[in-house]
């Protein structure tokens, strides 16, 4: 129909507004476009669901790893000497996402660098160059080796000031782990005693490392699976250590120590204050020592791990005449001499091919137990071992004494020094002689003050040991495991020997005496021959205990190589000073002031 | 105003606001101590301002959108060219002001006023290859093409489904419609290459679609979409307890938050979200076949389209079903511009469900002027032109009654409800005669 044909507008006029049948059309169009999506809705959500679904479950499967802190280590009155502080660890996150080493996120290092380096107060060089070294050698392969680790240890007053910073930057290529760190507040303070941790953190020496299990904390674990929680492990902190040791006491014995190796030019040196009755490590100092707060950083190979052991515990060496005391004890014991005994001292005791002579080579004539102790005898010691006593009963006793045996001490690293007795190959009887005054014997310091201890102690000989208890995380108070205790000698020896001594060091060494207190010690001053080789200067023991009539304290002074001859003028001064700073802590009742 | 529509256009709302709170609870601050995030107060806002806007929009008369189609085309044309001269952000150039503003979403908007008015205006010379499809197709095509080198793939397939459906409905040939889907097809498969060289980030999406023997396949978009919806099953794992959307998912507030409504509500909410869409693209075909003219009747087709074909593309592409393109879905996805032009584009159906009065009475003006012609003004085509310019009359005559159209050199005639004047060399009798329009209810029926 053509516009000029009669009814064409009447025809469009009657058209309506739009094709009824276009609409329809339309319409399918529209409906099926819609059913398809139901219908892929339908196979995605129901009938093919399975596979994603399973993907889906597992990858919104998390585990949230819960880190408790390790126990404290605290002294008798409730120092902390150890403890757990909140540490942040900052990372970089290399890349962007999905690993893609063509997305790097990182570009601006300078500004990255400048704003962690203002939050964790480092100069911002070593950030940067750390920063980009991580960036350079982080790939896709490496990414299992190459730690990404740009500031670790950062405290909770660092972070603050860390994430202002990062505010301002891009903060989402930092990330922030919450850990704990092991901190030693009072620095280098009684180091050997509590030793130190790694990163993990599990402890490598000392307390740290005997009581690992005591103070390590339970780690735990959520498992979630989107919101649903799948699994939950408990976690709980570490016990708490409370030692036996006295801070007050242990900063004076380490700093009487220091003074110690300077005034008499001594290279080492250590001092163990023990509760005579108990065992109790009362302070134990030795030198050089370490702050456990970085020790692992100087831990790099075994020598230098070999540096922070405990010397008091792990170094041995022959401690000399101090042992006479326990010969003597055990001769006695043995009933083989009293007190009363006479000996001529001709000043030389020749058996078995080789000399023995006195030092300064001194001649005493006759003489007991107590010129013995006096002079420090060595031929008529040497003499009653070899000739009264024997290698059967001497080696029984030296056993019984502790020779050879670690004393159990629950600090790790302890060595239990040389003992060569009859049956080994490398036994003579001239080792017998030697022995007897302390020579070609090698014992660690706690073993010297534990058989000393045994004979303050009427005999009886204890296990020593520097935890008092520790507390559960839920309040409970646990006793450590029982202390060997044991007789030695019989208490009537042990007196006897006491006396005596108490006597010969009231005569001969009146300066170790103090206000009102009796003591009983003995010197030892032994020249050494670490691998066969002699050193030019002897070390130096004084070991003894007070009050005399009934000891509570028992104190064992070390000099490694100091300049004076004798132990008398250089262990024995700091042994007197540390046995009084001991009396007044512990508040020892005097014997000689009524 | 059709009253049903607006229900599901505020179910829709209400949709869209529940997921929105949903979706967003994932990124709320713990330390701020509130109960909502900030998107979706911005979104409820942006809720606030279309609900009025839509409300306004519908009690105006639709009418006079023609007059402002050509301004609002040319003006979005313009942002269009300038958008592409920004800085590219997220690898593409669509944002203006500081990210804030899409111009491609208002180019939708656009496309649906100005095609209903060029179509209305044409409706008798489109089937024509010259003077129809040739000058739309070109109007379509500079659109889709700034749209395209943005590049936007998704609002490019939105416009150009508006206005094929429109063109369609609107009375395009059908020879036509099929010549065209051949050389288009044609066309596309030959210019495909090339157009994946110029678009690198498409040509990964489409070599990665559906590679599920791909390694890392599963850490992708879809089929971590793919793996929300498994989760969901048919009831769906509840109300804001989507796994999915934490972290899982990128973008679970906006391109991917049909995944989280599977997820959430299952397939049973996934069809009755598709069906709340057919519904209300039901009631659009249902207002454009009573409409009181083509112009209103092609509004609410465009935007009918819009929206079914903007959800279905999003739907799609989370379903592997068509490669990925991000688009928002409308009322569901978070985003204050596209809640705000997609409640007008509602607004703007409302009104056209109201009928036009201006509409109503323009052929008894025009006829009047007719009448009273001293010199008819050639373009002016339309009923809106008719009434504004070029007769000298600011007034509209008060009288409604019927118009008999004689015969006359320049005939004025109905076309439809639509008044044409036509010159005409022959004169011709009659024309046809129509009953004053009911001025109650949706508008006037047809005469027949």
């Amino acid at each position: 129909m053509t516009p000029t044909h009669p009814r064409y507008y009447a025809s469009i006029a009657q058209q309506p507004m739009l094709s009824t049948r276009r609409i329809l059309v339309v319409a399918l169009i529209i409906g099926a476009i819609l059913t398809t999506v139901a219908f892929r809705g339908l196979t995605l959500q129901v009938l093919d669901a399975s596979v994603a679904e399973e993907r889906g479950r597992n990858q919104s499967m998390f585990t949230q790893d819960i880190v408790m802190p390790r126990g404290l280590i605290t002294d008798r009155n409730g120092t902390v000497l150890a403890v757990s502080n909140l540490a942040y660890t900052a990372r970089i996150n290399p890349f962007y996402e999905k690993n893609d080493p063509q997305k790097r996120y990182v570009t601006d290092t300078l500004t990255l660098s400048a704003a962690v380096a203002r939050g964790i107060g480092q100069p911002q060089e070593t950030v940067k160059a750390n920063m980009d070294r991580i960036l350079t050698s982080w790939t896709k392969e490496t990414s299992a080796t190459v730690s990404t680790i740009i500031a670790a240890d950062i405290s909770i007053q660092q972070l603050n000031v860390l994430t202002t910073q990062l505010v301002t930057v891009k903060r989402c290529c930092i990330s922030i782990e919450e850990g704990w760190k092991r901190t030693y507040p009072q620095g280098t303070l009684a180091a050997g005693v509590l030793g130190y941790v790694n990163r993990e953190p599990s402890g490598l020496s000392g307390v740290e490392d005997f009581y690992n299990n005591i103070l390590r904390a339970t780690p735990g674990q959520i498992v979630q699976r989107g919101p649903e929680l799948l699994t939950i492990e408990q976690s709980s902190p570490g016990s708490d250590v409370t030692l036996t040791l006295d801070a007050n006491l242990q900063r004076f014995i380490e700093q009487r120590l220091a003074k110690a190796l300077k005034d008499y030019d001594a290279n080492g040196g250590s001092i163990i204050v023990m509760d005579t009755r108990t065992g109790a490590i009362l302070g134990m100092a030795s030198l050089p020592n370490y702050d456990p707060n970085t020790a692992l950083n100087q831990v790099t190979n075994a020598a230098s791990a070999r540096k922070l052991r405990n010397p008091a515990i792990s170094d041995v060496y022959d401690p000399g005449s101090t042992m006479k005391v326990v010969t003597w004890a055990a001769a006695i014991d043995s009933g083989k001499v009293t007190t009363r005994t006479v000996f001529n001292d001709t000043g030389v005791y020749r058996t078995d091919g080789i000399p023995i002579y006195n030092s300064s080579n001194g001649r005493y004539g006759n003489v007991t137990l107590l010129e013995v102790f006096q002079h420090s005898i060595n031929t008529v010691t040497a003499q009653v071992a070899r000739e009264l006593m024997g290698p059967t009963l001497f080696y029984e006793y030296a056993r019984r004494f502790g020779y050879g045996n670690a004393t159990g001490i629950d600090l790790g690293g302890e060595e239990k020094g040389i003992l060569n007795s009859p049956e080994s190959p490398r036994w003579s009887p001239i080792v017998l002689t030697t022995n007897s005054y302390g020579q070609g014997v090698s014992m660690t310091p706690i073993q010297v003050i534990c058989a000393i201890n045994a004979v303050a102690n009427d005999g009886a000989y204890v296990q020593p040991h520097v935890v008092d208890h520790y507390t559960l995380p839920n309040g409970d108070v646990k006793d450590i495991s029982t202390i060997r205790r044991y007789q030695s000698v019989s208490p009537q020896a042990a007196r006897e020997t006491r006396a005596a001594l108490a006597e010969a060091t009231r005569t001969a060494t009146p300066e170790v005496l103090f206000k009102g207190y009796s003591v009983a010690g003995k010197t030892g001053t032994a020249e050494q021959r670490p691998n066969g080789i002699p050193m030019a200067r002897p070390i130096h023991t004084y070991a003894g205990f007070f009050p005399a009539s009934n000891p509570r304290i028992t104190i064992l002074v070390k000099l490694d190589y100091p300049r004076p001859a004798y132990a008398k003028d250089t262990a024995l001064p700091v042994f007197k000073d540390v046995a009084e700073r001991t009396a007044q802590i512990f508040n020892i009742p005097p014997d000689l002031v009524k | 105003m059709d009253r049903t529509l607006l229900f599901i256009v505020l179910g829709m709302l209400v949709l869209g606001l529940v997921m929105a709170f949903s979706s967003t609870l994932f990124y709320l601050d713990e330390t701020s101590g509130t109960l909502v995030s900030q998107q979706f107060m911005n979104q409820l806002f942006a809720a606030g301002i279309g609900l009025a806007g839509m409300l306004v929009i519908s009690r105006v008369d639709y009418a006079i959108w023609r007059r402002f189609a050509l301004p609002i085309m040319a003006v979005v044309l313009l942002l269009l060219v300038a958008v592409l001269f920004t800085q590219k952000t997220l690898g593409a150039s669509r944002w203006l002001f500081d990210r804030r503003f899409q111009p491609s979403e208002l180019a939708k908007g656009a496309m649906v006023i100005y095609g209903a008015t060029w179509l209305a205006s044409r409706r008798d010379q489109l089937g024509s290859f010259l003077t129809g499809l040739l000058p739309f197709g070109l109007i379509v095509g500079i659109t889709a093409l700034l749209i395209i080198v943005e590049p936007d793939f998704g609002t490019t397939s939105v416009v150009v489904a508006i206005s094929v459906m429109m063109f369609f409905l609107a009375g395009a040939s059908l020879k036509h419609f099929l010549a065209v889907g051949a050389t288009a097809g044609v066309t596309g498969a030959l210019a495909y290459p090339v157009l994946m060289s110029l678009f690198p980030h498409a040509a990964a999406r489409v070599a990665n679609f559906a590679q599920s023997t791909d390694p890392n396949y599963w850490q992708n978009h879809v089929p971590q979409a793919k793996i929300a919806f498994a989760l969901g099953h048919f009831f769906g794992s509840g109300l804001g307890s989507s796994s999915q959307k934490q972290g899982f998912l990128p973008l679970p507030q906006t391109d991917s938050i049909l995944a989280v409504l599977g997820e959430e509500l299952g397939l049973l909410g996934l069809i009755l979200t598709l069906a709340l869409f057919a519904l209300f693209a039901w009631r659009c075909l249902a207002i454009a076949r009573s409409a009181d003219s083509h112009f209103g009747a092609f509004i609410c087709v465009g935007v009918m389209t819009w929206l079914v074909v903007q959800l279905c593309i999003n739907a799609l592409s989370l379903m592997e079903v068509i490669p990925f393109t991000g688009i928002p879905v409308p009322f569901l996805s978070i985003g204050g511009t596209s809640l705000v032009s997609v409640m007008a584009a509602c607004g703007l159906v409302l009104s056209v469900s109201r009928g036009s009065r201006r509409l109503a009475m323009a052929p008894a003006r025009a006829a009047s002027r007719v009448r009273a012609q001293a010199r008819p003004t050639r373009g002016d085509q339309g009923e809106g032109d008719a009434l504004s310019r070029g007769n000298g009359r600011t007034r509209a005559p008060r009288t409604n009654r019927a118009v008999s159209v004689t015969t006359n050199a320049d005939v004025p005639v109905l076309v439809g409800r639509d008044i044409r004047v036509r010159r005409t060399t022959t004169s011709t009798r009659g024309g046809a005669v129509r009953r004053e329009p009911k001025r109650n209810g949706g508008g006037a029926r047809p005469t027949r």
